[in-house]
């Protein structure tokens, strides 16, 4: 599990850009797991269904908030957009000159354009980009076809690059 | 098409590209465009730098965060009764997979030089579960060394103040306390070994059973673990001795070992296997080095309709 739980955690801040809303997320996942477990049949490996129920979870979150339009993580103040998730703790930042090729306008730039997808496109881009996912993985996971995720993922990506365009 | 409209849609292509999620005829057709395009090779530096600047902005949960996420569920299942057989034993296996190792016996005395004994104490528990069992009342003896012989008898020998020795059958239950105490305290892990070898004839006794399963998932020599699961064989259809072929998979790092649980299990082919085994078995394709392991783990998945996906 201890192998799991760190990817469910991870899953969740960068798709709810939220510490608060990702412990809750991580909590309600593994909880799940715990009372379902005598309904799990075996026709995918624990990992799909854990995944599965994290994406599900993160989801609804997802939806609910571009439906109620309540606490963006993207907020826009007079002296500029602000992202809540600057407040969290990022551990390599500091000592990552990777990390510190790109200026804070890039990187704004980029969270806003992931603030853009829809909820779908968002779980799987995350899901390929950052988790590393395959897409016939992502399709078992989000229940849809292989096909059905890669045409989810072109249109991220095409976004992403619409969004982004030309940087330096 | 125009080659701007080439141009346009294999652009669209070049993120796929670079996650390696094209299809052999899209790659190829892909490459060999950008190999006759310098502003298409261009653009998938873009889309390089791109990704990188993307791979910029992940937020890796920090280790506070992910303690107090782990002490979250921990606290809600400590007050939370199991709610199914199942569910126990997954919270039991979760608990901890690595393999125990033995407690010490306690203040033991070494009586001879060159010999190892396992420590006697009183208040036997006969009816009791394994691991809360201990020794017979013998005031302070020490099993010294075990042998069975030729009448199907066990010889005992105990050090007290002086050597004893004690003999009867694996179904009296003296002798029989004194060897699920060698077997569970014993220095000298060969003791243990015959110890175990000796049991195994009276392991349709469910104490015996107790002290087997014990050995196969704690003991530290894995000569000693190898004999406790001959001694399970027979009894591999038993859910309880199936939980603990599940936790030799998972955790033993002797592949002798696993190769001798998967090869328990493969006998079983066709026959209804239990949860955790088959949970096991699919974590084992993801993680198991050894490909005849991983062979056979397919095999049990494939005869039982269960998916063997690998990712």
């Amino acid at each position: 599990m201890r192998a799991y739980d760190q990817s469910v955690l991870r899953l969740a801040m960068n798709l709810l850009r939220s510490p608060e809303d990702a412990r809750d997320a991580y909590q309600e996942t593994f909880l799940r797991v715990y009372r379902n477990l005598h309904d799990f049949r075996f026709d995918c490996s624990f990992h799909t269904w854990l995944y599965r129920i994290a994406t599900n979870l993160c989801l609804d979150q997802l939806r609910k908030r571009r439906v109620r339009r309540e606490e963006p993580t993207v907020l826009t103040t007079p002296e500029g957009t602000l992202d809540r998730m600057d407040a969290v703790t990022e551990e390599r930042v500091e000592g990552d000159p990777h990390r510190n090729l790109y200026s804070g306008q890039i990187r704004k730039r980029v969270k806003e354009s992931l603030s853009q997808l829809t909820p779908r496109e968002r779980m799987v881009f995350e899901l390929r980009h950052y988790e590393g996912l395959r897409l016939r993985r992502i399709g078992e996971v989000l229940g849809t076809t292989e096909e059905a995720a890669k045409n989810c993922l072109f249109r991220a990506t095409q976004k992403m690059r619409t969004a982004l365009g030309e940087f330096a | 098409m125009t080659e701007q409209n080439t141009c346009t849609a294999l652009r669209g292509q070049l993120a796929l590209l670079l996650y390696g999620e094209l299809s052999f005829d899209e790659e190829e057709r892909v490459e060999s465009h950008l190999d006759a395009c310098p502003d298409c090779r261009q653009a998938l530096e873009h889309q390089k730098m791109l990704h990188d600047a993307i791979d910029a902005v992940a937020v890796t949960p920090s280790p506070a965060l992910l303690s107090r996420c782990r002490e979250d569920v921990a606290d809600w299942l400590d007050r939370k009764e199991p709610v199914s057989g199942l569910a126990a034993r997954w919270k039991q296996l979760t608990a901890g997979w690595k393999i125990q190792f033995l407690r010490p016996a306690g203040a033991v005395a070494l009586l001879a030089v060159g010999f190892f004994a396992a420590k006697v104490t009183p208040g036997l528990n006969f009816g009791g579960a394994y691991q809360a069992m201990s020794l017979g009342n013998f005031g302070g003896a020490q099993v010294r060394n075990v042998a069975a012989q030729p009448d199907g008898s066990v010889r005992i020998v105990l050090d007290e103040t002086r050597q004893r020795m004690v003999s009867g059958n694996v179904e009296d239950l003296q002798i029989r306390a004194l060897l699920m105490a060698a077997a569970k305290e014993a220095n000298d892990p060969g003791l243990r070994a015959q110890t175990v070898t000796i049991l195994t004839e009276g392991a349709d006794a469910e104490d015996v059973r107790q002290a087997l399963v014990f050995a196969l998932g704690n003991d530290q020599n894995a000569d000693v673990r190898l004999k406790a699961m001959e001694g399970l064989k027979r009894f591999s259809g038993d859910p309880i001795v199936q939980d603990a072929l599940a936790r030799v998979l998972l955790s033993d790092s002797n592949t002798g070992m696993r190769t001798q649980a998967i090869d328990v299990l493969t006998a079983r082919q066709g026959q209804a296997l239990d949860r955790q085994i088959v949970g096991a078995l699919q974590e084992m394709m993801n993680r198991e080095d050894d490909s005849y392991v991983r062979e056979q783990c397919q095999r049990m998945l494939h005869s039982i309709k269960a998916s063997a996906e690998i990712y």
